[in-house]
């Protein structure tokens, strides 16, 4: 309760031309986008932090660690230029070595995104992924209801049309595996259309489960949550924390935005939360049935990440990279999370989908037991025993209510794809869900902000071109007239 | 470094396998492409194009190409004569790819199979 905008009572009002709800990625990167238009902008965060699924916090030692998103990769142009205009540095994740893949608790060692072990299972692999990759570039990243097939692909789930197309049990365990890595869920959750959707919005599989060369290529040095650190400070007093938003109502004078801590009055509002938040928020009049059913339809993935922290990192002087993949156990993916100087040493375990569902349920006692354990059968008995061991649970969060992203079922593209952006009078929608290119990611998060931010200044009728200069005077136009 | 000769033996031997593998066959199939390969360091280039499920290899440039990949002679020699997996780490920054993403990734699935054995 020290924070200054607990001072604040419930009365308070303020007058904006634009309101922003939620002080992640995407409400900043729109915040500045607007900022930099001048148009005058209040972002309202929930959390006492700014960042939302970007968290870094420090270990004992004063290493940062980042709880949440921590990766940039190669055509992510959108995170990279910001993260290079608020001067924040990047390193490569250690990708040296060999990596393991455990099948029935027996490893094999390979190197490369693909394990090469079993040689019929990885030709039948890279088979598969170019399928799913040419499929994948047939639906229409604006609207993938309007693929050829859209139909099709969204009656079924991943383990549906693996039944049908993968004939090798081990080919289907890797899939499995990749899909529980890219989406915290499981191929049995999750549409074939937003599968595809979502590797045509990064590229190809390849770039999404790659390391060098793919999404997990790069590191921040001093976590990824100084991004949004730095893009709020830029911000100043725009930024208003502890003030969850619980009711936005709308009428011919504009937006009414009602917090914990204040009210904002706004010509616009974006919100730029994911939509399962979005959908806990009461909103006058009631939002149109298909944005409302969306809300009720975009479930968040389940993932608990674990940081082991060692005093040297043992594996590398095996010639391991840290890099796990298995098929069973709690922990089926690791990575060197190691600071660039390669000391201490931090083994990062992600416990993903059914696994943090089931694990999630567990004593943090009994979590640790199990991730040491397993950790133990992959790297030896040295990895039982980090001097500290820190991990968090992001569907136990309150303002996220899990991660990494929220993702499509069955049935919801091809019945409410549309409500996902469209605008509802004064407000418009961003957050990484949104995004058309490497939707689910930081990168992604940053275009939906622009992207709404361009939406609103085109409504109110500011010439971007003139971004930096005041524009007050062209925004008092009566809303409903633009 | 490898010469013109070795690199055209290896990418002619490439080809000869690529044709006899089944998986490579179906990777290849509603494919039309132009490559250009370039040893950057012995200043060689080859043309493969890929035409009907076929390859066919010429030396130097035949037209516009759809693909351009440029490396040292020894990588692009290894990855042909799969003494190297295209897909590790050393050769994703010893080899430069440009084309477009359709074209790059057939072209790494066809690598991948030819290197797996096919």
């Amino acid at each position: 309760m020290n924070n200054a905008s607990m001072d604040l009572s419930s009365e308070s009002e303020r007058l904006a031309d634009v309101a922003v709800i939620g002080a992640g990625l995407a409400g900043l990167a729109a915040a500045r986008a607007l900022a930099a238009a001048g148009v005058d902008v209040v972002v309202l965060e929930a959390r006492n932090r700014v960042g939302g699924r970007m968290y870094t916090k420090p270990a004992s030692n004063g290493i940062p660690l980042d709880l949440g998103a921590q990766w940039i990769g190669p055509t992510q142009h959108r995170l990279a230029a910001l993260v290079e205009s608020v001067g924040v540095t990047t390193f490569r994740t250690y990708d040296t070595g060999n990596n393991m893949q455990y099948q029935a608790g027996q490893p094999t060692i390979y190197s490369g995104p693909i394990p090469i072990g079993d040689p019929l299972v990885a030709m039948e692999t890279v088979e598969i992924m170019l399928q799913l990759n040419l499929m994948a570039n047939e639906v229409p990243l604006n609207a993938p209801w309007e693929a050829a097939k859209a139909e099709e692909w969204d009656t079924h789930t991943v383990a549906t049309w693996m039944e049908n197309n993968v004939a090798s049990t081990g080919v289907r365990k890797l899939l499995a595996l990749a899909i529980q890595a890219v989406f915290s869920a499981e191929p049995r959750d999750i549409s074939l259309l937003h599968v595809l959707f979502y590797i045509h919005s990064a590229g190809s599989l390849n770039q999404l489960i790659g390391v060098t060369g793919g999404a997990q290529e790069s590191r921040f040095h001093g976590g990824a949550q100084q991004i949004s650190i730095k893009a709020a400070e830029a911000l100043g007093e725009r930024v208003i924390l502890n003030a969850p938003v619980h009711t936005i109502s709308q009428d011919d004078a504009g937006v009414r935005v009602e917090s914990d801590a204040l009210i904002v009055k706004a010509q616009r509002a974006i919100v730029a939360i994911p939509p399962t938040l979005a959908g806990r928020i009461r909103y006058r009049p009631i939002l149109p049935a298909s944005r409302d059913q969306l809300t009720q339809r975009m479930p968040m993935g389940t993932v608990i990440k674990v940081h082991c922290i060692y005093e040297t990192p043992f594996w590398r002087e095996e010639g391991l990279s840290g890099q796990v993949t298995s098929d069973k156990g709690l922990v089926r993916i690791s990575f060197d999370n190691s600071p660039e100087s390669g000391s201490p040493g931090i083994l990062l375990a992600f416990i993903e989908g059914e696994e943090g569902r089931r694990w999630g349920r567990r004593s943090a006692e009994e979590r640790q037991a199990a991730v040491l354990q397993c950790l133990a059968g992959y790297f030896g008995e040295k990895a039982s025993r980090p001097f500290e061991y820190v991990e968090h649970n992001w569907a136990e969060e309150e303002y996220s209510r899990g991660c990494y992203g929220g993702y499509m079922p069955p049935g919801v593209w091809t019945n409410y794809g549309e409500a996902l952006r469209t605008p509802i009078g004064l407000l418009h929608w961003a957050g990484t869900e949104t995004a058309t290119a490497w939707n689910g990611y930081m990168d992604g998060a940053v275009q939906s902000g622009q992207r709404a931010a361009a939406e609103v200044l085109a409504a109110l009728g500011v010439n971007q071109k003139l971004a930096g200069r005041p524009q007050r005077a062209a925004l008092h136009v009566p809303a409903g007239q633009e | 470094m490898a010469t013109r000769e070795e690199l055209r033996e290896a990418i002619d031997d490439y080809i000869a396998r690529s044709a006899k593998s089944e998986r490579v066959l179906r990777s290849l199939r509603n494919w039309n492409c132009v490559i250009y390969f370039e040893a950057t360091d012995i200043a060689a280039g080859f043309t493969m194009t890929i035409k009907d499920g076929k390859a066919t290899v010429s030396d130097g440039t035949q037209g516009a190409a759809d693909l351009i990949v440029r490396g040292s002679s020894e990588d692009l020699a290894d990855i042909f004569g799969g003494d190297a997996n295209p897909a590790s780490n050393y050769m994703q920054g010893a080899i430069k790819v440009q084309g477009s993403q359709e074209n790059v990734m057939r072209l790494d699935a066809m690598a991948m199979l030819i290197y797996l054995g096919g």
